[in-house]
């Protein structure tokens, strides 16, 4: 095990699981992505890795989405999002419900605004965010507006439904 | 100068405006009460997306190597099979055995990979909690410093400090499993080892600020998805003997309970059992001479009675 894989490995895999785990959902797919993403870091390691490490690690995301998507596979995600905590019961049950519903409203969102977001939220910049996606660093600033705007937005209208449905 | 354009307001609250491009956009909000009036409504906006994403919670338990299994101890192969194989017996699992060298489709009815993953949960072995990520401050004037993010790897900032410190060791072990992974690609897949010296260059470039090659940098990680056999391929029926044998010789399995079938997914093998509230699955992988499992429980498991499990775990 080389020096400088150990030190990207602690640098980085919890900031990439964390936000695998955001995008996913699912804690042993985050963890199992950024094991073959560290994995593909060992055999070639990267001279910029924070971008290059989130890059592999969304490329797999969306690989893993197609093929099942194209097995059928109907992956229920929100069930796997209980909270651990010591809260009383409703307190628990309210922010399962809460959680059920960003993720809800993160779903709307087209995939590229999603990555800005969720990469943005790991304290990328805006150069890293336009490295890791591909995108014009110029577009960076639009492109977060628009996912923050729909983000709420669409927060809010499954907020405002649940309150009609109760 | 016409109004302010809501990217560039984000730019703003982002600190992401280099500070010989400040003046111009001051000036503006200097005499636009407009403009400062979307500033300050971008800003809550923004501030409002960032608590949202921060509802969702990193994970709370990480696969760590248990106490009992760090030391390091290669089973003897002929011993260890025979100990499994009488277990199983004992536990009624024989249906698997008789698996063993049979038609691959009279395998499938033991498993329906395409139920798993859908109710993944709780890890045996929790590390404490990761805080949720800090806001970065929104220092509405505070300049992008130029070129400070252009050249090698990010600095460690606020936001991921926090996240390098925890339990080392199971870091390390995790380390340590992605490099055994690596290996076993490498040996396995020499057409994807030749698409990743093809793709890593591309993404290396991709991260420097020359951005007009980010479409080949995408290309080479198409490439390399496109290469080699996923790793998260959904879990495939398996037999006894085959399974023991990929774990070195030797097979854990829940004392006292009735494995529902068995599997492997990459490089792990999976004892599945049935439970009340769901399927509670025993991963293990041989790494490096030694076994390392993870109980992976379903949602909503009490955690005592998965760690009561867990003591249960034996060769």
């Amino acid at each position: 095990m080389s020096g400088p894989i150990a030190e990207l490995f602690a640098q980085y895999h919890d900031s990439l699981v964390r936000m695998l785990y955001r995008r996913t959902g699912d804690r042993d797919r985050a963890e199992e992505i950024a094991q073959e993403t560290f994995a593909r870091a060992v055999v070639a390691p990267p001279r910029s890795p924070r971008p290059w490490l989130f890059a592999v690690a969304l490329n797999l995301v969306r690989e893993d989405a197609r093929r099942a998507s194209r097995q059928g596979r109907r992956l229920i995600l929100y069930k796997a999002e209980q909270p651990e905590s010591a809260a009383a019961p409703d307190e628990e049950l309210d922010r399962g419900e809460r959680v059920a519903q960003v993720r809800a409203a993160l779903d709307t969102l087209t995939e590229r605004d999603r990555e800005a977001l969720l990469l943005k939220a790991e304290g990328f910049s805006y150069d890293e965010i336009a490295a890791t996606l591909g995108l014009a660093r110029g577009a960076i600033g639009t492109t977060l507006a628009r996912a923050r705007r729909r983000l709420v937005d669409a927060y809010r209208a499954g907020e405002e439904k649940r309150h009609v449905a109760s | 100068m016409s109004h302010l354009e809501e990217g560039l307001l984000h730019a703003l609250l982002d600190g992401e405006i280099a500070s010989d491009e400040l003046p111009p956009i001051q000036a503006h909000l200097a005499g636009c009460t407009e403009c400062r009036a979307r500033l300050e409504q971008e800003r809550r906006l923004l501030a409002e997306a960032e608590g949202l994403v921060e509802v969702l919670e990193a994970p709370t338990g990480a696969a760590t190597l248990p106490p009992e299994l760090k030391r390091s101890a290669r089973p003897h192969w002929g011993r260890r099979l025979a100990w499994a194989a009488s277990v199983l017996a004992a536990v009624g699992l024989g249906y698997v055995a008789r698996g063993a060298g049979v038609a691959r489709e009279s395998r499938q009815t033991l498993a329906n990979p395409t139920e798993q993953r859908t109710d993944s949960g709780v890890l045996a072995v929790s590390t404490p909690a990761i805080e949720p990520v800090p806001a970065p401050p929104a220092a509405v004037f505070a300049p992008r410093r130029r070129g400070a993010n252009r050249a090698g790897p990010a600095p460690r900032d606020a936001a991921t400090k926090p996240l390098a410190e925890p339990e080392e060791k199971g870091a390390a072990e995790r380390l340590e499993k992605a490099v055994v992974t690596a290996a076993t690609l490498a040996d396995s897949a020499p057409g994807a080892r030749a698409a990743q010296a093809v793709a890593a260059p591309a993404a290396d470039r991709a991260a420097a600020p020359a951005l007009g090659r980010l479409g080949e940098a995408s290309g080479g990680f198409a490439r390399l998805n496109a290469a080699r056999q996923p790793l998260l391929a959904p879990p495939e029926p398996i037999s006894l003997p085959d399974a023991v044998r990929r774990l070195g010789g030797s097979l854990r399995l829940v004392e006292g309970l009735v494995p529902l079938r068995l599997e492997a997914q990459g490089q792990s093998i999976r004892v599945v059992y049935a439970l009340g509230q769901g399927e509670l699955v025993l991963s293990q992988q041989l790494i490096d001479g030694r076994v390392v499992f993870q109980l992976i429980a379903p949602p909503g498991f009490p955690a005592d009675s998965l760690a009561r499990l867990r003591a249960r775990v034996q060769e």
